[in-house]
């Protein structure tokens, strides 16, 4: 019991001497720890901070709206019939120019069968 | 004001309104002069000691700056412990060396208590007597095996228990309970006669 008393004592009296030799730090020593303390937080890495969820709410409708509104101005069907009716004539080796004035050459046929 | 690591963390931790910029800052700022302290023990070089401190301050930021602040006590002095331990490996392989190709040059250290400054409020009697008492203990905790010295400062000064001081001296319970045991016994054979 004695013994525990004395350890008691002496472990208390060993932690309070530690506990002063932290105020009798020297101001040089201090301010380098302080310099020190503040190179140390230039090394903190960047973290990227999550929008609040008002933000993320306003962000999802607005992609919402876009989406919506392109989807009702999108251009008209493309009628798929006629895109094929124009295959033969754009892979044949005629000249475009003959095509191009195909109505020309249309009424010209149609006099010559009047005339 | 004494520093208590236990409630500035929590004081840390539950101001949320701080950035974790300043938070880490603060838990520095509360930790760097005992982390000085216990560098100096360990290396009783006032240099040494500074580089330890800044090398686990610069490890703590880097690796776990943006984990919560409550884990940053124990993180701070297990690399606290390793990087004053990978000081200690160094400086024994170096004194090795210096021993091996110079001899014993016996020279003489710098003497950790040299660098206080001293504290105006106590009576210069009081003042000397404390100053000779913390100068005996700093001699006997330098004396100490390391892995005692560390054991008996971060259970008895820092104030962790035998679970937390496992984990930052990285090894069993069991090793922790038997080297502070083996520390006290050290340090009240070398210190109790000669404290008043």
């Amino acid at each position: 019991m004695i013994d525990d008393d004395t350890e008691k004592n002496f472990l208390a009296h060993s932690k309070s001497l530690l506990d002063k030799s932290i105020d009798a730090i020297d101001t040089d020593t201090a301010a380098q720890l302080r310099t020190m303390r503040y190179q140390a937080l230039e090394h903190k890495p960047k973290t990227f901070n999550w929008p609040t969820p008002y933000a993320a709410f306003a962000t999802t409708a607005a992609v919402l709206m876009l989406t919506v509104s392109l989807w009702l101005t999108q251009p008209a069907e493309v009628n798929d019939a006629r895109v094929l009716e124009d295959i033969p004539m754009l892979t044949s080796g005629e000249e475009l120019d003959f095509y191009q004035d195909l109505e020309f050459y249309n009424w010209l046929d149609d006099e010559q069968i009047n005339g | 004001m004494r520093y208590n690591p236990v409630t500035a963390i929590c004081a840390i931790t539950e101001d949320s309104r701080l950035n974790t910029a300043q938070t880490i800052d603060q838990f520095l700022s509360a930790i760097e002069k005992r982390a000085y302290r216990m560098a100096v023990i360990a290396t009783s070089n006032r240099d040494d000691a500074l580089e330890i401190v800044q090398e686990a301050m610069i490890k703590l930021v880097t690796r776990y700056g943006n984990k919560d602040a409550e884990h940053w006590g124990p993180l701070f002095h297990r690399i606290l412990q390793s990087t004053i331990r990978d000081w200690y490996r160094r400086s024994k392989v170096r004194n090795g060396l210096r021993h091996f190709f110079f001899g014993n040059t016996d020279e003489k250290e710098n003497d950790p208590m040299d660098e206080f400054a001293d504290p105006a409020q106590t009576e210069p009697d009081q003042q000397l007597k404390e100053q000779q008492a913390m100068q005996a203990l700093d001699a006997a905790l330098h004396n100490l095996p390391l892995r005692q010295q560390q054991a008996f400062l971060l259970r008895q000064w820092e104030g962790l228990d035998v679970k937390q001081t496992a984990a930052a001296m990285d090894c069993s319970t069991g090793s922790v309970k038997t080297h502070y045991s083996r520390a006290i016994a050290a340090l009240r054979n070398q210190l109790e006669d000669h404290w008043p």
